[in-house]
C-alpha cells in the first residue's frame, strides 16, 4: 500500500494546532484590548495609587488629602488640603499626556493609554 | 514512510516556532514611573529586559546626584562649596565636570549664562512665600559677587578668587543628570526610554514600537499639559526654559526666575519660552537659559556664529512661535 504524504490524522493534528493558535490569539488580543481606552492614572508619592477608566464617572479620594473627579471623560482635582491649592485651580484634563500635579502632597493625575495614541504625546517638555 | 514522518515533523515544528518568533520581544517589558527629586517631578518610561530594576537604579542615581548638586540641601557637596572655609577645594569628578561645562557656557554666551548668580537669585527668591522686588542698591551689591571669571577649575581642584563667590549649577544640573541617565540606559542595552526631569525631556531611541517619540511643549501660562506645539524625535533631548514656571507679579509686572547677570533683574528679552532640541542635554539646558537672557536675535546669531547644531523653538510674549533654523 502506498502511503499518502499527508494522512487524515495529520490534517486533524494541523487543524488542532491552528485552532489552539486561534484561541491564543483571541486571548492575547482580548488582553490587549482591556488596556486600551483612556485611563486616569493616579500616583501618590511616586507609587501607583490607582487606574480608573475615563468613561466611568467617579469621585476618588486620594489618601484623604485630595479628591479628584472624573466626569464625562474629563478629570479635575476638586479638593486638596494643601496651602496653595494650585492643583484645584488647574484646568481639567482629558487628553493623553495631560496632567494635574499637587506638589505639596506629591500626587500626580495623568491621562494614559488613549486609544488614539497617535494624537497624544508621550511627555510634555517645559 | 520515513519521508512522511519528516514532513510531518517539519510541519509541526513550523507551527510551534511561528508564535515564538512573533513573540520575539517577550523578555522585554515597559515600565512607567514617577518620582520626586530637586523639588520637581521625574517621570520615566523605558523598555528593556530588566526594566523594573533599571528604573530603580535610575531613581537611586537621581538621589545620589541630589547629594552632590543641590544648592539648597544642607550637607550636599555644592552646599559645602558655598559654605567653604578655604577658597581652594578638592571636588568630585561630577562636580568638576559640571563646573567646567558651566564656565564654558559662561564664556560662550559672553556672560549671559552664569554659575555664580546665586546671590542674585537668593536676593530675589522668586519662589519664596512673600517675593518682592529688591531695592536697587541691594541688587547692585549682589551683582558685584556675580563673576564666573573668579572661579577656576583644574582637574579636581576648585579655587575661588573671592570669598563671596557662590556657585549655583541649577540651570544645567537637570541636563547633566538626564545625560548620565541616558548614558547608563544605553550601556545596559535599553533601546527605548523617555525621561522627563522636571520638564527636561531626554530620549533613548524611539518608542517601543520603533516610531519617534511625540514630545508636547507646554503652552506658557496655560494649564499644565496644554500644548503650544509638539516635536517628534528619536534620541537626544528637548529642553525648555521659560518665564512661566516660577514667577511673581508686582505692580502689574511679571518677575521670573531667570536672572540676567548683566542687569541683576529677571531677563527681559521678549520671550516666554525657549526650547532647545539637540543631542547634548547639558548644552540644551544651558542654551535654553542663554536664549531667554539674550533674546531671539542675539541668541540665533550666537548659534550660527559658533555653528552649534541644535534646533530651537521660540515663543514670544504673545506665545507666537518661531524657529531656528528658520
Amino acid at each position: 500500500m502506498k502511503h499518502k504524504i499527508i494522512q487524515k490524522n495529520d490534517i486533524l493534528l494541523i487543524s488542532a494546532i491552528l485552532l489552539a493558535a486561534c484561541f491564543l490569539a483571541v486571548f492575547f488580543f482580548a488582553k490587549e484590548d482591556s488596556t486600551e481606552g483612556a485611563f486616569l492614572e493616579i500616583t501618590a508619592d511616586g507609587e501607583l495609587y490607582g487606574r480608573y477608566p475615563l468613561n466611568e464617572d467617579a469621585v476618588i479620594d486620594i489618601n484623604g488629602t485630595n479628591v479628584c473627579e472624573i466626569s464625562n471623560g474629563h478629570v479635575s482635582m476638586i479638593e486638596a488640603d494643601c496651602a496653595d491649592k494650585s492643583c484645584v485651580r488647574m484646568k481639567e484634563i482629558s487628553f493623553e499626556g495631560e496632567s494635574i500635579i499637587c506638589l505639596p502632597n506629591r500626587i500626580v493625575l495623568k491621562i494614559t493609554g488613549c486609544a488614539s495614541a497617535e494624537e497624544g504625546v508621550d511627555t510634555v517638555a517645559g | 514512510m520515513q519521508k512522511r514522518t519528516e514532513i510531518r515533523f517539519i510541519l509541526i515544528l513550523t507551527l510551534l516556532v511561528l508564535p515564538v518568533i512573533s513573540c520575539g520581544r517577550k523578555n522585554e517589558s515597559t515600565v512607567s514611573r514617577t518620582g520626586y527629586f530637586f523639588d520637581t517631578v521625574v517621570t520615566l518610561k523605558l523598555t528593556a529586559e530588566n526594566a523594573d530594576s533599571l528604573a530603580d537604579e535610575i531613581f537611586d542615581m537621581c538621589a545620589g546626584y541630589e547629594d552632590i548638586f543641590s544648592a539648597k540641601k544642607e550637607g550636599s557637596e555644592l552646599w559645602e562649596i558655598d559654605h567653604r572655609s578655604s577658597n581652594t577645594l578638592q571636588v568630585s569628578d561630577e562636580m568638576a565636570e559640571l563646573i567646567q561645562r558651566g564656565l564654558y557656557y559662561n564664556e560662550l554666551s559672553g556672560g549671559a549664562f552664569s554659575i555664580t548668580s546665586l546671590p542674585l537669585s537668593e536676593l530675589w527668591s522668586v519662589t519664596s512665600d512673600d517675593p518682592h522686588v529688591p531695592e536697587g542698591s541691594l541688587i547692585a551689591e549682589a551683582l558685584e559677587s556675580v563673576d564666573d571669571s573668579r572661579v577656576h577649575i583644574e582637574g579636581n581642584v576648585l579655587s575661588f578668587e573671592s570669598d563671596d563667590t557662590k556657585i549655583d549649577l541649577g540651570a544645567i544640573t537637570k541636563g547633566y543628570i538626564s545625560m548620565k541617565i541616558c548614558g547608563f540606559l544605553k550601556e545596559r542595552g535599553c533601546t527605548s526610554a523617555c525621561i522627563n526631569l522636571g520638564g527636561n525631556v531626554s530620549l533613548v531611541g524611539g518608542r517601543e514600537d520603533g516610531k519617534e517619540w511625540n514630545i508636547g511643549l507646554q503652552r506658557p501660562f496655560a494649564a499644565r499639559g496644554e500644548l503650544l506645539t509638539s516635536v517628534k524625535k528619536k534620541d537626544g533631548c528637548v529642553i525648555s526654559a521659560g518665564c512661566y514656571e516660577r514667577y511673581f507679579e508686582a505692580d502689574g509686572r511679571l518677575y521670573h526666575h531667570i536672572m540676567d547677570p548683566a542687569t541683576g533683574y529677571p531677563a527681559e528679552s521678549g520671550l516666554n519660552m525657549v526650547t532647545v532640541i539637540g543631542d547634548d542635554d547639558v548644552e540644551g539646558d544651558a542654551l535654553s537659559t542663554v536664549g531667554m537672557v539674550l533674546g531671539k536675535e542675539a541668541f540665533t546669531e550666537l548659534l550660527s556664529e559658533n555653528e552649534i547644531d541644535v534646533r530651537v523653538i521660540f515663543a514670544d510674549n504673545e506665545n507666537e512661535i518661531s524657529y531656528y533654523p528658520e
